[in-house]
């Protein structure tokens, strides 16, 4: 395969690591949050978290367009004060990957962190363990099947992402162009046996993760 | 290793506590030297939420707590030293153990890493005292109720307390495993020399428990004292009637109240009516304090 | 210098299950005309003077990306001519037996120009290699858009189009392209003279004109004889020129 096919290939895998490596940390943070805090505006943040899961992916992009475009206010200002500039990047690929990704991590997370017992969390804590190691050795260990579920759909909507990505990100050959945005733009050419290959490299990726996270879950099951 | 502390002489506990969650609000005032003190009182008066604000889990309103002499909770001088600061062990009735490890490793979770290993020998005395040792690679889920409560309890002594909270530990075991519970948890806080304080609304097991019973009711702590003196006795006397005035208070702390007609009810032991229509009520003495 | 656009209106005799779209001449009927995007100004008047010929005749317009509507109609849509803006897609259909070969020809021509955003760096074709590092030149796909296989055709004449990979942003049909432009997204875009008229967030930087530019055509096609190749006829007719020159385009 020559570089010119093989990068979106390689470009969906980084942009989709990237996002991840934003998304997990983020999301498993949000959905603690939300499963163990109250505070006043948390339905609102509720809310904002499930938007993108339900707005289309036109409206995605359009809204990260017009608030990070050039001429938004966050993309204004981070081209005046940082020399920053985001859209028709990889950078806007992997952020428009991981606003669609992170509401699957959420609201898998949540109700796993929600139906830990608040007892084992309340007794680690009067052995002496800091709230971050409730965390880790409690809360986490406790959700992580669900936790694991999150990760796996977070990732393969990270690496399908496509509406979002062609508005924010563009369609840069060699640059921005993942295996989405390829698979249509071969197909609107007529190049159907090009396309084909992405979809069945995104195919096999996003059903390898999955079944391999599966046969994670069962190996702990057999132990 | 754990005899009785030298600063025996401090309390091991002292708090006075305003406790708010939701619309309800419970108050109390908390004395132990040492032993343990047994908060006693029907379900909803507060007993937990007491609890709970002692281990830190909850933050009280307003009010005070000294663990042998140290702050760790005044609402006045802003102190406020989190639950996993405290050094106060906390027993749940259920749920208390993490179900993806096996007995030794939830044992030893509180510990410091180096502290972790399984030849540590104060563990495996540990575990000797509580008899667990034929059990100590059985997961949580294979256990019986009882067997939970005592890996529960060698977890909380492993780190050890300054001081250990019991919430109702023994309300879901049958009643042959809560004896033989409460007779290995009175023997475990006197060789560790751990001063506790234990929840139950059971009179009876708040007199096997308790060197002293703080009593709960409506919200209040109302009464504290030697089991004998707090729990309600066996036979009483009750008198009922219309009142002929309002209570008065005599110099002697006892109050006195004028019935009009009123009816007398009571063991015939007790109540001697006398001929000429008086009647004598004899009330039993009080019970030795432990 | 212009660059031809053909306009090829393809009749396409798909899936017309006949009856409504029959017509001996002046009876009513209905057209559906899939056109490229670029011709979305200039169709409503041509359709227009036709409808005034032709009373009776209603004429329904579809736009989009040329090989985007060439997959519609391979796909079976209800379309009975198309007007694109290349030749290719329209010979494609024709070797598909979608249009008939009688009917298509060449109706128009157009030329490619650089448009830039107000106040942006003055690039010409030529020094199009100039562009700075994180400067962005948005052109069609050239697998579907013809505009953007006439930009790839004349950099790569200019031996510009492998030394600014990575810098090209692909717009799924002209309109796209030239959105980047007047959003100020970009530095530089390639469309058409006739989609820049009269716009003023946009500044016109150069013409292509010269040996290397391409020539863009306006193709079109009926899916069969009849009503829809009769339209296919009136476009490529001197009686339309006028419109079509109204609008920028130039003669076949």
């Amino acid at each position: 395969m020559s570089d010119a096919r093989l990068f979106p290939i390689t470009l969906s895998l980084q942009v989709a690591s990237l996002a991840m490596a934003l998304v997990a940390p983020a999301g498993l943070a949000l959905a603690w949050v939300q499963a163990r805090r109250r505070y006043p505006l948390r339905s609102v943040v509720d809310g904002l978290v499930l938007l993108p899961l339900v707005l289309p992916p036109s409206v995605v992009g359009f809204l990260l367009v017009v608030v990070f475009g050039r001429r938004g206010p966050v993309g204004a200002w981070l081209e005046a004060v940082l020399d920053v500039r985001l859209i028709f990047t990889p950078a806007a690929a992997v952020l428009a990957s991981s606003v669609v990704a992170l509401p699957m991590l959420v609201k898998t997370a949540q109700p796993a962190f929600e139906a830990v017992p608040p007892e084992l969390e309340a007794v680690s804590r009067s052995l002496g363990l800091p709230p971050w190691s409730v965390f880790w050795r409690v809360t986490l260990p406790s959700a992580w099947r669900s936790v694991l579920a999150g990760l796996v759909l977070a990732f393969a909507r990270a690496v399908g992402e496509f509406g979002a990505t062609l508005m924010f990100a563009g369609n840069i050959p060699g640059r921005t162009n993942t295996m989405p945005l390829e698979i249509f733009s071969a197909y609107q050419a007529g190049e159907d046996a090009r396309a084909l290959v992405y979809v069945v490299v995104l195919s096999s990726l996003s059903l390898g993760v999955a079944l391999l996270a599966a046969r994670m879950t069962g190996a702990v099951e057999a132990r | 290793m754990n005899g009785p502390p030298p600063e025996a002489a401090v309390p091991a506990l002292e708090a006075r506590l305003t406790v708010t969650a939701g619309d309800f609000t419970v108050t109390s005032e908390v004395q132990l030297r040492e032993g343990v003190l047994v908060f006693f009182g029907p379900s909803g008066a507060g007993k937990t939420l007491t609890l709970q604000a002692l281990a830190g889990l909850l933050r009280p309103r307003e009010g005070f707590l000294r663990v042998r002499g140290e702050w760790l909770f005044d609402s006045e001088r802003r102190v406020d030293v989190p639950a996993h600061r405290r050094r106060i062990g906390y027993v749940p009735q259920a749920h208390a153990l993490l179900p993806f490890l096996d007995v030794v490793e939830n044992v030893r979770f509180g510990l410091p890493r180096r502290e972790r290993r399984a030849d540590n020998p104060r563990i495996r005395a540990l575990f000797e005292e509580l008899g667990l040792a034929h059990l100590a690679h059985a997961r949580p889920p294979q256990l019986s109720g009882g067997e939970r409560q005592r890996v529960a309890l060698a977890r909380a002594l492993a780190v050890q307390p300054r001081l250990l909270l019991l919430d109702e530990p023994f309300a879901s075991i049958d009643r042959e495993g809560r004896a033989e519970l409460r007779r290995s948890l009175r023997e475990a806080l006197r060789r560790h020399g751990t001063p506790a304080v234990f929840v139950t609304h059971d009179a009876e097991e708040a007199r096997v428990m308790g060197d002293s019973v703080l009593r709960f009711v409506r919200g209040r702590s109302v009464e504290c004292g030697p089991p004998g003196v707090v729990l309600p006795r066996g036979p009483s006397v009750a008198v009922s009637g219309v009142a002929a005035g309002t209570p008065g208070q005599r110099p002697d702390g006892s109050v006195e109240l004028a019935l009009g007609e009123a009816t007398v009810r009571g063991p015939a032991s007790l109540l001697r009516p006398a001929a000429d229509g008086r009647l004598t009520v004899e009330l039993p003495a009080p019970p030795d304090e432990t | 210098m212009w660059a031809s656009v053909v306009v090829l209106a393809l009749v396409l005799g798909a899936c017309r299950q006949g009856g409504d779209s029959q017509d001996p001449e002046g009876e009513s009927t209905s057209l559906t005309i899939a056109a490229a995007s670029s011709l979305r100004h200039v169709m409503p008047a041509l359709v227009a003077a036709y409808e005034a010929r032709h009373p009776g005749v209603r004429v329904a317009l579809t736009y989009g990306a040329s090989g985007d509507l060439r997959r519609q109609v391979e796909g079976g849509a209800p379309i009975d001519a198309v007007v694109f803006a290349s030749a290719g897609p329209v010979d494609s259909l024709v070797r598909a037996g979608l249009v008939a070969p009688g009917s298509r020809k060449v109706v128009a021509t157009n030329q490619l120009v650089l448009v830039g955003p107000p106040g942006g760096p003055r690039l010409t074709f030529r020094t199009l290699g100039t562009l700075g590092p994180r400067e962005l030149l948005a052109v069609g796909d050239p697998g579907a858009v013809p505009a953007g296989q006439y930009a790839r055709d004349s950099l790569k004449e200019l031996g510009l189009w492998e030394s600014l990979r990575g810098r090209m942003v692909l717009g799924g049909d002209v309109a796209a392209v030239l959105a980047y432009a007047r959003r100020g997204e970009v530095a530089a875009a390639i469309v058409y003279r006739t989609e820049v008229r009269g716009l003023s967030d946009v500044v016109l930087l150069d013409e292509a004109r010269g040996e290397w530019a391409p020539r863009p055509e306006v193709v079109a096609g009926a899916a069969r004889e009849g009503r829809a190749a009769d339209f296919v006829a009136f476009l490529g007719a001197p009686g339309a020129l006028a419109l079509w020159q109204e609008h920028g385009f130039g003669p076949p």
